[in-house]
């Protein structure tokens, strides 16, 4: 699964079923860097308004949403057509183990949370880009682009140390 | 066109007096249709048979033109000190109030994170009242609806002069830049402008002010940069008995053009600071682990507590924590059997033995 996630100082991205903050230029951002790798953005029906009054909820967006239809649904949808699920006011807590690629973006500030991301689940990632930008109403914002990092489970032979049927070298 | 600007000055006149009264203005509706989908290959079809937990589901269409015109005066303030102060209205929603005990963590949502105040009758026109102190000169309330027609457009000034009720200036190595306490705005600079205003600065601890109310206030000032959208802010300082230190602030928000869409929160700070145990009576202080304050012009607190005539009463001590408490206090119920002890006889006695009071009962 991957997802882009917004968090603050205190690894918090929610607070009251709501975001944190939001930022016009962030998100075009956001759209630009999955737009240069065909990409596409799954959104709840939360996030896909504030992209539509931002103009910004373009053809890479799929909005899942509708009567009955749960606001972390568009994780799975997401993750079914391997596409970015954009992360604002959904606990995914229960998801955690399943992401594999993030895109994160530091707001530099702190901000009130009640959903954070573990540190100990950060630890898990290595980070691949990072970048600087300035935001429409943050002065100085950062991109992050992570993998999980996957650890090898089985011992591979050291020819140095003997060969496959044990013999000495 | 003077009579137009003159029509401005009056309605603008009657929408405060409107909103101090309590009538209901309704900006625009703010409850949304279903969401569209999106058609095209993108799209994800998804059954009907249940609602979306958290904000209420929103329309994605645009929002239709507010009812009230904004005036041109918008932007009026109360109570600045620039002028008599309003008498504040009685705080029925902090009557009864039930705040959890300081548990760790900096604030608490309160009521459901949902403010007290009527959130249907804001409308999204700027004003700013900072109410009358108390008899014992302690801030009462300060309430606003904040646009970016009266946020800071500048630095904020100096606003050493004003001393708040139970004022100290002492300072321990382990606080956040020393001073245990701040000056601390009920409605920050960043959102309002104000300064030096008397009616809006209590004494509030390096972490209540950082951890707490920075937090809240960059969320609202940053959405209201970022949107242009109003936000009704109220901040209620709680207060017992005659306490020079308030025991917390009480923060509504929330944010009027989206109908608390972004915006919604009821949260009380609480006025701590972790290794500190504060006398809110007097705002005097001392460190739990015996760091004496650095401010040399002030008596350590540690010493007033040994000055102050001995009483002999009944206490639970935390024999671990070399802590103690009431018998009533819900601090007790935490205590491991193994570490917990009654004690009855002199209070100093216990001070002598190293031992501190607990900071939520006072004992």
């Amino acid at each position: 699964m991957k997802i882009v996630i917004c968090i603050d100082e205190d690894l918090g991205y929610s607070f009251n079923k709501r975001r944190q903050s939001r930022d016009k230029k962030m998100r075009e951002h956001m759209l630009g860097v999955l737009r240069g790798e065909g990409a596409g953005l799954f959104v709840n029906a939360y996030s896909a308004k504030s992209l539509q009054s931002d103009g910004l909820l373009s053809g890479e967006v799929t909005v899942v949403s509708g009567p009955g239809v749960g606001e972390d649904e568009f994780l799975a949808a997401a993750e079914k057509e391997n596409g970015w699920a954009f992360v604002e006011n959904t606990d995914i807590t229960g998801y955690l183990d399943r992401i594999d690629e993030m895109i994160v973006y530091h707001w530099n500030r702190l901000y009130l949370s009640d959903l954070k991301l573990p540190a100990s689940f950060l630890k898990g990632f290595r980070t691949v880009t990072k970048e600087q930008f300035s935001g429409t109403s943050h002065d100085s914002m950062h991109y992050t682009r992570m993998v999980r990092i996957r650890r090898r489970t089985g011992r591979k032979n050291k020819g140095s140390r003997g060969t496959a049927n044990g013999e000495n070298r | 066109m003077i009579r137009n600007r003159i029509l401005s000055i009056i309605s603008a006149v009657v929408l405060i007096l409107a909103l101090t009264a309590g009538i209901a203005f309704r900006a625009f509706s703010s409850r949304d249709p279903e969401p569209e989908m999106l058609d095209g290959p993108g799209s994800v079809v998804m059954p009907e048979d249940s609602q979306p937990q958290g904000p209420e589901e929103p329309e994605i269409t645009e929002p239709q033109s507010p009812v009230i015109a904004i005036p041109e005066s918008a932007g009026a303030a109360e109570g600045n000190g620039s002028g008599p102060a309003p008498q504040a209205p009685e705080l029925t929603w902090i009557e009864g109030l039930e705040i959890p005990e300081y548990s760790g963590q900096a604030y608490v949502a309160i009521n459901g994170n949902v403010p007290f105040f009527d959130t249907e009758a804001i409308a999204p026109v700027s004003y700013e009242i900072y109410y009358q102190l108390d008899d014992l000169g302690r801030c009462t309330l300060a309430d606003a609806v904040v646009g970016q027609d009266i946020m800071a457009s500048g630095k904020r000034g100096s606003i050493s002069e004003i001393k708040p009720t139970g004022w100290h200036t002492e300072r321990y190595s382990f606080v956040d830049g020393e001073a245990l306490y701040n000056r601390c705005h009920l409605i920050a600079h960043y959102l309002t402008g104000e300064d030096a205003n008397p009616r809006n600065l209590v004494t509030g601890t390096r972490y209540m002010n950082t951890a707490g109310m920075n937090a809240l206030e960059n969320m609202v000032g940053d959405y209201i940069k970022e949107t242009g959208n109003h936000v009704r802010y109220r901040v209620t300082p709680v207060w017992t008995g005659d306490n020079l230190i308030c025991d917390g602030l009480l923060v509504e928000a929330w944010s009027v053009e989206d109908g608390g869409e972004d915006i919604c929160f009821c949260i009380y700070a609480y006025n701590v600071q972790p290794g500190i145990v504060i006398d809110y009576l007097t705002g005097d202080n001392y460190a739990t682990d015996g760091e004496k304050p650095k401010d040399q012009n002030s008596e350590p607190s540690y010493a007033k507590y040994l000055l102050e005539e001995d009483v002999t009463g009944t206490y639970v001590l935390n024999t671990k924590k070399k802590k103690f408490h009431r018998p009533d206090c819900q601090g007790v119920n935490d205590i491991a059997p193994e570490n917990r002890e009654e004690y009855t006889g002199s209070r100093n006695g216990l001070v002598e033995e190293g031992y501190v009071p607990c900071g939520g009962c006072n004992p």
